[in-house]
């Protein structure tokens, strides 16, 4: 029965070449880990602002974009991680200050309006000043995707295990500022309660500047560490901030630690079902099926494992 | 210590305040009467600066108020406890407590503020590591009046702290009040619909009728007052 | 006849009939909407090619906006993915004509151009029911992250089984030619023009007596407070499945139609982007407005054409109409918002709804108005706009609006 079992999938199963599966799993989770960062990047500007940014996956684009330019010129590749972060930081304090703040308080629908108009453009532009000659542009690596490193039970890109690092790093750094500092507390203050954090003294408009800064400069990080995998072109935050959001809603959108789990998760499901899915189906609907899953989730949980229902004064 | 003149604010097109003048002399307790939509709440968020005034003044010790946003205010010493409390409910007892004093550097102070706090509400203490959202009304009420401490103010602004709770509990939150006011020596502005309560505790009263102050006078004769009795305390 | 002079002699004309003494009261909007229609007549006869074309898609984006707008601004549910529904119409349209990517149970010969479409708006239609019932359980972000995942999806499904659809090289197929009876009469683009012409009538009036019935107060009872409208005895559920399937209807015709007058069809035909300027498109012209889905569709077209040479012409770089059209769309989308938060029907109306006894006393507040709280205009807005896809968390709010003050802005009541 196994055997039959077997023959349905593209690779060999599980039980056959336990090998394949402990590396898409690490790759899986490598992957997810930027799925993640750019998963509490959305839930982060959610839970201030009730304000989905459906222009996160752009902005990375346009700022990974940026640093390409910036290798083309000879720079270090681990200051162009760096520096895609700072860039996102920079890049989503000036949004919420020109585009965001004006229309801050005015119908949801009109801010939502506001992100998509502001997903076109980017898109745009970033098509007009990148997307000349090849496509789709290898972006560097500090390390290699080539070389692995041999973990006992997988072996995996060294690229891969640094993604998943860097990822990891990021994630802890953030847990410990919102949860151990007095900035952390003040911008959670905030979050839940704009109101009574004014009274407090906390400026609540720097506080919301603050918020979309991180989440670009993490969604500028997410695209350096996953570039190098699934080469450069304009739309390749498309399925990064897909994937992102079946990560955010399926942890939850208000949910912190939803969003991680849901990243991870995604980028293991993702992973093994590019590896796994029968032949008549085929790797390329690995984004439909995916998606497919998160909806049959939903489903079940319409405000994702982890999230709260809101309440509803009738 | 804190001077209206002339308060003239609205919702939009909807007039809240017409004309508002009082005046807190320091280390006071003065009352804000009226019933629901007299203009009480609104007065508070002027002073505090969360509605801009069309005209009129706005003094705090002397120093004109009534153009600086919330956070400048809060850092010049006043501290709004708004209606319904608007605690962060999610955050612990001990994080809102720790959010009141935002404006403030000396972690000395703090600390000590912080034991004082406690002093007034023990009960807090018990439930220092608890969310906020956990709490009886009662003891949210403390949490809220206590975080306003933690700024150590020299205005307090209280709005209806009687809402929703019990009578013994509000009895003990007054009482709580007028120690703070007598041993601190802490300027209190009170908005209360609990006139007798209010009156209690307040050296001076106002009451706000549809926006505008018909009365104004010290506690007793307003205890006496005809109007009042009849409007207010019910008999 | 430039395509400028012809709108403004047409809105011009239709206006004046709309508000002057012309004609009897009773017959006013009746009257400028027949100006309306005949100038659309007379359009083809007087405007050059390449605006026929554009006219052309304007109508079947209208139709498309229009669904849009039955599902979001009618029934409030948010859709990010209403590119899908059109796409699949114009496919469903493409492989009935080709003739020769059918499945085999289905007589492989072409079928009448018009049975196509109605078929495209049945099959999207289907799929919208299909659909409508999942969107159930989703709410705000959630559906609207889930239509984006749709969209998104399709082009890949589309590609992957090619044997149907020709995969990713698309189909093309002859464009039908004008009716024996009006042969000679009009010339291919003209004939294309007016087949879009009428069925955008049928489905503008349609639509306006669907909304102005039971079923469209029902949509516009549950979009405003599913509880309130349930406990009125409106079965929620199938009200907003019924939308779903009605909006989906309305993209699959427009689908179908798109594909008449394209001759041709591939995965990226409406793509990602075309999906999110429907609904900015709604949003800017009016939500829950047949008009405002028109205006959002003009804008949609005309935009990415003259407005971005206008500003190449201005900034002094040409190469912004032919490469990055997008970005003066996605910034035109950014900057009405910006200004007219309810969009452009909403300040219509408002201006519309002004009266002199309210503007007055504001404009003589105006210098001291203008400093700190900005111009207060009186006025109703539509309902439409209190929306409230997102669920509030927690804290009671009667008039519906977020607590956050702005420095110096105003506040929800107490």
């Amino acid at each position: 029965m196994f055997q039959w079992l077997g023959q349905l999938f593209l690779a060999p199963p599980p039980w056959e070449n336990p090998q394949l599966f402990g590396e898409q799993v690490v790759a899986g989770l490598a992957t997810g880990s930027v799925y993640a960062l750019v998963a509490l990047a959305i839930v982060l500007i959610y839970r201030s602002t009730d304000i989905v940014n459906f222009a996160q996956g752009e902005m990375a684009m346009f700022t990974t974009f940026a640093m390409w330019s910036l290798h083309l010129a000879g720079v270090n590749t681990w200051v162009l991680i760096v520096l895609a972060a700072l860039l996102g930081l920079a890049l989503g304090a000036v949004v919420e200050r020109v585009v965001i703040r004006p229309v801050e308080g005015k119908p949801e629908l009109s801010v939502i309006v506001v992100t998509l108009g502001l997903f076109v453009v980017l898109n745009s532009v970033a098509t007009w000043v990148w997307a000349q000659g090849v496509l789709p542009k290898t972006f560097p690596t500090p390390l290699s995707l080539l070389e692995s490193v041999n973990l006992g039970f997988a072996r995996v890109s060294q690229h891969h295990v640094a993604v998943l690092a860097i990822g990891v790093a990021v994630m802890v750094a953030l847990a410990a500022l919102f949860n151990y500092t007095r900035l952390g507390l003040a911008m959670r203050a905030t979050a839940q309660n704009p109101t009574a954090a004014r009274l407090m003294g906390i400026n609540v408009g720097n506080m919301l500047t603050l918020g979309w800064a991180l989440s670009a400069g993490l969604g500028g990080l997410a695209g350096a560490l996953i570039a190098p995998i699934t080469f450069l072109h304009p739309a390749f935050m498309l399925s990064v901030l897909l994937y992102a959001f079946a990560a955010a809603v399926l942890g939850g959108l208000n949910s912190v630690p939803g969003a991680v789990v849901g990243g991870f998760a995604i980028g293991v499901v993702e992973n093994l079902l590019g590896t796994y899915t029968p032949d008549w189906l085929g790797a390329e609907m690995k984004l439909p099926l995916t998606l497919l899953l998160l909806v049959l989730v939903l489903l079940v949980r319409p405000t994702g494992i982890f999230g709260t229902q809101a309440v509803r004064r009738v | 210590m804190l001077r209206l003149e002339g308060i003239t604010a609205a919702y939009g097109p909807i007039l809240a305040l017409r004309d508002v003048s009082l005046e807190v002399e320091e280390g006071s307790v003065v009352t804000l009467l009226g019933a629901n939509g007299a203009g009480k709440t609104s007065t508070l968020r002027v002073i505090s600066g969360l509605l801009r005034p069309q005209a009129g003044r706005v003094e705090l010790a002397g120093e004109r108020i009534d153009h600086l946003s919330p956070e400048r205010i809060v850092a010049r010493g006043v501290a709004h406890v708004p209606e319904g409390r608007q605690l962060f409910v999610n955050l612990t007892v001990r994080e809102n407590l720790e959010l009141g004093a935002y404006t403030r550097r000396d972690r000395a102070g703090v600390r000590q503020d912080l034991e004082r706090v406690f002093h007034y509400f023990p009960i807090l203490k018990e439930r220092e590591r608890q969310q906020a959202g956990t709490l009886s009304g009662g003891e949210q009420q403390m949490l809220a009046i206590g975080r306003g401490l933690m700024s150590r103010p020299r205005l307090l602004l209280l709005d209806e702290p009687s809402l929703g709770l019990a009578p013994l509990v509000t009895r003990e939150i007054f009482e709580i009040i007028r120690a703070i006011n007598a041993q601190e020596r802490l300027t209190v502005l009170l908005v209360e619909q609990n006139a007798r309560l209010a009156l209690g505790v307040a050296r001076k009263g106002y009451v706000l009728e549809t926006g505008r102050v018909v009365l104004a006078d010290r506690a007793e004769n307003l205890r006496e007052n005809e109007e009042v009795r009849r409007s207010y305390l019910g008999y | 006849m430039g395509i400028w002079p012809f709108l403004a002699l047409m809105l011009g004309v239709s206006g004046v009939v709309r508000i002057a003494p012309v004609v009897p009261q009773r017959w006013r909007v009746l009257a400028s909407l027949a100006v309306l229609l005949a100038f659309l007549c007379w359009a083809p006869f007087t405007l050059d090619d390449f605006r026929l074309f554009q006219m052309q898609r304007i109508g079947v984006f209208a139709l498309t906006c229009l669904g849009l707008n039955i599902l979001t601004g009618y029934n409030g549910q948010i859709s990010l993915g209403h590119g899908a529904f059109m796409l699949l119409g114009t496919y469903t349209s493409a492989v009935l004509m080709d003739g020769t990517k059918q499945m085999s149970f289905v007589d492989a010969q072409a079928w009448p151009f018009w049975a196509t479409i109605i078929v495209a708006g049945g099959v999207a239609a289907v799929a919208g029911f299909l659909l409508g019932f999942p969107a159930l359980r989703l709410s705000g972000p959630y559906l609207a992250i889930a239509t984006l995942a749709l969209v998104i999806s399709f082009p890949i499904i589309i590609r992957k089984y090619s044997e149907f659809t020709g995969g990713a090289q698309g189909l093309r197929f002859p464009q039908p030619p004008p009716p024996p009876f009006l042969e000679g009469l009009l010339d291919r683009a003209e004939w294309l023009y007016f087949l879009v012409l009428l069925t955008a009538v049928l489905m503008v009036l349609m639509a306006w007596n669907l909304l102005r019935g039971p079923v469209g107060r029902a949509f516009v009872a549950v979009r405003d407070s599913e509880i309130a409208a349930a406990a009125m005895g409106i079965d929620v559920a199938r009200v907003k499945v019924t939308a779903f399937t009605v909006s989906a209807f309305y993209a699959g015709v427009a689908g179908g139609v798109f594909a008449q007058i394209t001759g041709s069809v591939t995965p990226e035909s409406v793509d990602i982007v075309q999906s999110i300027n429907f609904l900015t498109g709604i949003v800017i012209g009016g939500l829950a407005s047949i008009a405002g889905s028109v205006i959002g569709a003009a804008l949609l077209v005309f935009i990415p054409s003259d407005a971005a040479r206008i500003v190449g012409n201005l900034l002094g770089i040409e190469t912004i109409v032919t490469r990055a059209p997008g970005a003066i769309q996605g910034a035109a989308v950014i900057l009405v918002i910006i200004l007219m938060p309810y969009g452009i029907a909403g300040a219509a109306r408002r201006l519309l709804s002004l009266r002199w006894e309210a503007v007055l006393p504001v404009l003589r507040g105006l210098p001291a108005g203008l400093g700190r709280q900005g111009l207060r205009l009186p006025g109703r807005v539509s309902w439409a706009w209190e929306i409230r896809p997102w669920a509030r968390r927690g804290q009671a709010n009667p008039a519906g609006r977020k607590d956050v003050e702005k420095s110096g802005g105003e506040m929800s009541r107490e």
